[in-house]
C-alpha cells in the first residue's frame, strides 16, 4: 500500500509514493536519488544521513517520510541555490576535512546548523555540536580546522 | 597547513565536499535484484535441512541460493580464503558461527528480500563450540574444521604450519640466539600476560557488491574491496573462468581499515546472480558488518630478562589470535604478531611462537595495526614493568635498548631509516612542555603521563604495477589498482606521476581499479600503498619518459642523453630548444605513449625460524600521552596526545597527517572503549549504540603530530597509513600507571577495570 507524498528538497517539490513504513532516508535515496544521504548505523548513532529539516540536523534513518512532508529539507546537493560551493564546503575543501568522505555530507550539514544557530562556537562548543557525528578516520582535528575557517568564512 | 603548500589538498576533494563520490553503494545496473541472507543463530551446528519453499511466497522474490546450488554445480569449487579455501559461499554441513551465511535470497527489492530469507526453514542439530582461544585450545576440545584445504603457495610469504594442535590455523616461529643462555645470563627476569578483545572496523560504508552476470557466461563484479584482483582470482577459480572472464571493478570506497581485504561476500553475490540471471546487489546493514570481519581477539605472555644495566638479554613470546571461524588471513596476521613481538629493541637471545587459533567466533582478519597495537600493547606494558623493576625511566630505558641503524632485527636482517632516537627525542620534548600540566579540576583526579613505541612491517616480497599513458595532448593517464578509500591514493599517485613528468596536476588524472584494464597490485593495505605503487608508477613514468626522449631525439635533431623532461615537453638541457609531448607524439604518429612500471620487493622469513626479510621497510612510530584519571569513578580522560612516525619523501602533507591522526583515534577507540562483547559465541553488541567508537568529545583537544621527512632527492616515501595506531594503548596504559599507580595489561581502559584495580592497590 503506496501513499502519495508531498516532499521539498533542496527547494523542489516532489510528490512520490511511499510505503507507511519507509524512512526519510529511504525515500530520498531510492526513490529521490539524493546520493549524499548515506545510512551507516540506522540507529540515529552516527549522522551520516544527517538532513536539514526547516534547518535542524536529523537523522534520516529514524524519521519515516510522511514525518516531514511539507517541511523544506536541505542536503548538501541542495546548499547553495546555483550548486555553486557553500563557505561551509569550500571551507572543509581547503581545511581537507575528511578522508573516506562518507561522513562528510553530514558533518557539513551539521555545522550549517550550529553557525545558524551559534555564529562564533568556541572550539568546545564545535565539539560538542558535533559530536554527533562519526568520522571513523578519525579527521576530527581537520574539521575541526574547517569550521573554525567556515566561522571566519560566514 | 599552509595555503599554498604544493603537498596539500585532495585531487578528489571536491567530489567529497559535494556529496558526488562514486561509492559502490550508489551505483546501480538495469534489471538489478537485490540480496539479503539468512545466518546461523547457533555458534556451531549440523545444519539437517534447508526448505527455501516458504521464501517464494513472497511477491518479488526472484531465487535464493543454499548449499545445494553449490552441490549441484552452480560452481566449482565450493569454498574460498586466499590461503586456506576453508569458507564456504553458504554454510554447507555445518554452520560454524552464529552469523554465518546460510542462505541467501534475491529479490525485487532489499526489503522483500530480508523478509523472504527470514522465512526459509532451516533445521539444525546444535554441537558443542569452542568460543574462546583457551577453550579451542584445550585438548579434547571441539573442532572447527575437520578437514582443511591449504594453498601453500598462496603467497610466497606465507607458509602455513598446522602441526601444533587441535583448532591451530597456523603456528608462526622465531628463533635467534640462544634464549636459555640469555635468560641464564639475566640479572632480572620478568613476565607478564596480556589480553585485548576482538574490535570491529567499522567501516562507514559497509560492505557492498553489485554481480552481474552475462550471457556469455562472463561475469563483472563492483565491489568495496581493497583488493580487487585476489577478489579476481578467487571468482575465477570458483566459477571455473578464466580470469579474463571475471572482471572486477573498484570505485572509491568509504573507507576499509584492512575489513575489505580480501574476498568477503563477492563470491555469495555473484552466485546468486548467476543463479538468478540477472544483477544482483547486496549491501550490509551494521549488524552483519560485525558478523563478516572483525580483529582478532589476542593473549600474549611475554617473558624478558636483562642486566641491571638496562640490557635486554632474552625475550620468550607466546602470541595466540582467536581467528574465528575462517582463516582469512590468519596465517600471515599470527606471522606479523610474532616477528612483531621481540618490539623495536636490540635483543640477542628471542624465542616466538604464534598460533592463529579457530574458534566458532566472527572471521577475524586483516585490521588496521594488524597486530601490531595488540603486541605493542604487551611489550611496551612489559617494558614498563622492566624499567620499574630495574630502577630506570622507562624512555631512558627504552633509548638504551632502541633497534638503530645498521643494527640487526631478531629476524636478523639490518634494519634501516627507523630514526628512533630523534622520535623519542619528540616524544620526551611534547611530554615535558605538555600544556596540560597543572592541577585536576577535580580534587579527587590524578593525572599522568606515558610514552610508547612500536615498529610496523609490510607485506614481502609483493608486487604492485602501474601503467602511465600520456595521450596526444600530452595530457597523462595512471591505470593502478590502488583503491582510494580516503588514504588519498589518487593524488599521491598524480603527484608522482605529475613531477615524474613535469606536468601541472590537473592534467593528469586516474584510472581506478578495474581488472580488465588497470594491471596488478597485491592489495591496497599494509601501508604499501605509496611506497610500492609509488614506486610503480616512477618506473612506468621512467618507461614513457625513455620513449619520449627516444622520439624527441629525432624530432630534435639531438641526443637522447641531452634531453630533459620540462614543463610536459622535452627540451635540450639548459636551452629553450624542444617540443611539447603533444608535437613529440604527433611526429612519431604514436597516438599515445605507453609507459610500464612493475615494482618488487624481495625477502620472506625461513619457516621455522623466522630468519630473513620481514619487511622492504620498516615504519617506526612512537607516542605520547596525558591522562586524567577520576580515582572515584575510574573515568580515564585522555588530555593530550603527541604521535610521530618517519615519512622517507613526503608525498602529501595533508593525507600524511590525517592518516597520523585518524590511526592514532583508532588506537584511541581500541584502548578507551571497543570491544566486541559475546555470550556463548553470540556477539551482543553489533550495533553503533552499543558499540562505542570515538567521537569528537573523545579527542583531547591537543592533540599535535610531528613528520620527519628526507630531503634527499632520491629518497623514497615510507608508509604511515596505520603507523599512529599502535603506541596510543600502551602509551595510555603507562599514563594511567603513573597518574594512579595501577597496571592494567588488558584494554580497554574501562572505568570499571580501572576502579576495580585503584580498589585492590588501595587494600
Amino acid at each position: 500500500m503506496l501513499i502519495e507524498l508531498a516532499l521539498n528538497v533542496n527547494g523542489r517539490d516532489h510528490k512520490v509514493a511511499v510505503r507507511a513504513d519507509e524512512t526519510l532516508l529511504q525515500v530520498l535515496r531510492d526513490r529521490l536519488n539524493v546520493l549524499s544521504v548515506r545510512e551507516a548505523c540506522g540507529v540515529g548513532m552516527c549522522g551520516s544521513c544527517t538532513v536539514l529539516v526547516e534547518g535542524r540536523p536529523l537523522s534520516a534513518c529514524l524519521l519515516l517520510a510522511f514525518q516531514v512532508e511539507g517541511k523544506p529539507l536541505v542536503t548538501v546537493e541542495g546548499l547553495t541555490p546555483d550548486g555553486a560551493l557553500h563557505p561551509i564546503q569550500e571551507a572543509y575543501l581547503t581545511a581537507s576535512g575528511f578522508q573516506c568522505s562518507f561522513c562528510t555530507p553530514g558533518f557539513i550539514l551539521a555545522t550549517k546548523a550550529l553557525l545558524g544557530e551559534f555564529p562564533d562556537p568556541t572550539d568546545d562548543e564545535i565539539r560538542e555540536y558535533l559530536a554527533g557525528n562519526l568520522c571513523r578516520c578519525g579527521s576530527y582535528i581537520k574539521i575541526l580546522q574547517a569550521v573554525k575557517a567556515a566561522k571566519e568564512r560566514s | 597547513m599552509t595555503a599554498g603548500d604544493r603537498l596539500s589538498g585532495y585531487v578528489d576533494g571536491l567530489e567529497r565536499v559535494t556529496g558526488r563520490v562514486p561509492y559502490v553503494l550508489n551505483m546501480s545496473r538495469p534489471g538489478m535484484l537485490h540480496a539479503a541472507i539468512l545466518r546461523s543463530p547457533y555458534p556451531h551446528a549440523r545444519i539437517l535441512s534447508i526448505d527455501p519453499g516458504p521464501a517464494f511466497k513472497i511477491p518479488g522474490v526472484v531465487t535464493v541460493l543454499t548449499r545445494e546450488d553449490l552441490e549441484r554445480g552452480l560452481v566449482a569449487v565450493p569454498r574460498f580464503g586466499s590461503i586456506i579455501r576453508d569458507q564456504p559461499i553458504v554454510s554447507m554441513e555445518k554452520a560454524h558461527y552464529a552469523g554465518a551465511p546460510v542462505a541467501a535470497v534475491a529479490a525485487t527489492d532489499r526489503e522483500t528480500a530480508k523478509e523472504a530469507a527470514r522465512l526459509i526453514e532451516v533445521q539444525y542439530a546444535e554441537l558443542p563450540a569452542v568460543t574462546d582461544i583457551e577453550a579451542a585450545i584445550a585438548p579434547g576440545a571441539p573442532v572447527v574444521h575437520e578437514t582443511l584445504d591449504i594453498r601453500t603457495k598462496a603467497f610466497p610469504d606465507v607458509v602455513p604450519d598446522q602441526s601444533s594442535g587441535t583448532n591451530n590455523c597456523n603456528h608462526f616461529r622465531l628463533r635467534r640466539g640462544d634464549i636459555d643462555a640469555g635468560f641464564a645470563e639475566s640479572e632480572l627476569v620478568v613476565e607478564g600476560i596480556y589480553r585485548m578483545p576482538g574490535t570491529q572496523h567499522v567501516p562507514m560504508e559497509t560492505h557492498v557488491v553489485i554481480a552481474e552476470p552475462s550471457v556469455n557466461g562472463s561475469l563483472t563484479v563492483w565491489a568495496a574491496t581493497q583488493t580487487p584482483y585476489l577478489v579476481r582470482a578467487q571468482l575465477a577459480e570458483i566459477f571455473d573462468l578464466p580470469e579474463s572472464r571475471v572482471r572486477v571493478i573498484v570505485p572509491t570506497l568509504g573507507s576499509g581499515y584492512g575489513a575489505k581485504t580480501y574476498p568477503k561476500l563477492e563470491a555469495l553475490v555473484a552466485a546468486l546472480a548467476m543463479k538468478a540471471g540477472a544483477p544482483v546487489k547486496l549491501v550490509l546493514d551494521r549488524d552483519e558488518e560485525f558478523l563478516t570481519i572483525r580483529k582478532h581477539d589476542a593473549l600474549i605472555k611475554i617473558k624478558t630478562g636483562a642486566r641491571r644495566d638496562g640490557t635486554l638479554l632474552a625475550r620468550k613470546v607466546e602470541l595466540w589470535w582467536d581467528a574465528g571461524a575462517y582463516a582469512d588471513v590468519s596465517p600471515r596476521f599470527a606471522m606479523f604478531g610474532g616477528f612483531y613481538a621481540p618490539g623495536p629493541y636490540r635483543i640477542p637471545n628471542v624465542m616466538v611462537d604464534s598460533h592463529a587459533v579457530y574458534t566458532n567466533k566472527p572471521p577475524a582478519g586483516a585490521f588496521r595495526g594488524y597486530a601490531a597495537p595488540e603486541v605493542a600493547m604487551a611489550y611496551e606494558t612489559h617494558l614498563e614493568m622492566v624499567a620499574e623493576q630495574l630502577g630506570i625511566d622507562p624512555i631512558e630505558l627504552r633509548s638504551r635498548n632502541i633497534l638503530r641503524a645498521g643494527d640487526r632485527y631478531a629476524t636478523g636482517e639490518v634494519m634501516e631509516d627507523l630514526h628512533f632516537p630523534e622520535l623519542l627525542d619528540d616524544v620526551a620534548r611534547a611530554l615535558a612542555s605538555a600544556p596540560e600540566r597543572g592541577e585536576p579540576l577535580l580534587p579527587h583526579a590524578r593525572r599522568g603521563k606515558g610514552a610508547a613505541a612500536v615498529m610496523m612491517a609490510t607485506i614481502t616480497p609483493s608486487t604492485s604495477a602501474a601503467v602511465i599513458k600520456i595521450n596526444g595532448d600530452g595530457s597523462v593517464h595512471v591505470l593502478s589498482s590502488s583503491v582510494e578509500m580516503g588514504q588519498g591514493s589518487r593524488t599521491t599517485l598524480s603527484r608522482i606521476a605529475a613531477d615524474a613528468l613535469t606536468v601541472p596536476l590537473d592534467r593528469v588524472a586516474i584510472v581506478d581499479p578495474d581488472t580488465d584494464v588497470t594491471p596488478f597490485d597485491l592489495t591496497s593495505s599494509a601501508s604499501r600503498g605509496t611506497f610500492m605503487m609509488g614506486c610503480a608508477v616512477l618506473a612506468a613514468a621512467d618507461d614513457a619518459k625513455d620513449q619520449l626522449l627516444g622520439s624527441a631525439a629525432e624530432l630534435l635533431e639531438a641526443h637522447a642523453a641531452d634531453l630533459e623532461l620540462r614543463d610536459g615537453g622535452v627540451f635540450v638541457k639548459k636551452t629553450s630548444r624542444g617540443a611539447p609531448f603533444s608535437d613529440i607524439i604527433r611526429s612519431v604518429r604514436a597516438g599515445t605513449i605507453v609507459g610500464r612500471g612493475t615494482f618488487t620487493t624481495k625477502g620472506g622469513l625461513t619457516p621455522g625460524t623466522g630468519q630473513g626479510i620481514a619487511s622492504a621497510q620498516w615504519h617506526p612510530c612512537t607516542a605520547g600521552v596525558e591522562v586524567e584519571v577520576d580515582t572515584e569513578t575510574g573515568a580515564v580522560r585522555i588530555l593530550k596526545i603527541h604521535v610521530n612516525t618517519y615519512a622517507g619523501k613526503l608525498i602529501n602533507r595533508t593525507s600524511t597527517e590525517l592518516q597520523l591522526e585518524g590511526a592514532a583515534i583508532f588506537g584511541l577507540g581500541a584502548v578507551m572503549m571497543e570491544e566486541m562483547v559475546y555470550d556463548n559465541g553470540r556477539l551482543l553488541n553489533p550495533s553503533l549504540a552499543d558499540y562505542m567508537i570515538p567521537s569528537f568529545l573523545d579527542v583531547p583537544a591537543a592533540f599535535t603530530t610531528t613528520i620527519i621527512e628526507d630531503h634527499d632527492e632520491h629518497a623514497v616515501p615510507h608508509g604511515l597509513g596505520e603507523n599512529g595506531v599502535g603506541p596510543i594503548p600502551a602509551a595510555v596504559a603507562a599514563a594511567v600507571y603513573d597518574a594512579v599507580g595501577v597496571r592494567l595489561n588488558e584494554w580497554p581502559l574501562t572505568p570499571e577495570k580501572v576502579l576495580r584495580a585503584l580498589r585492590q592497590v588501595e587494600r
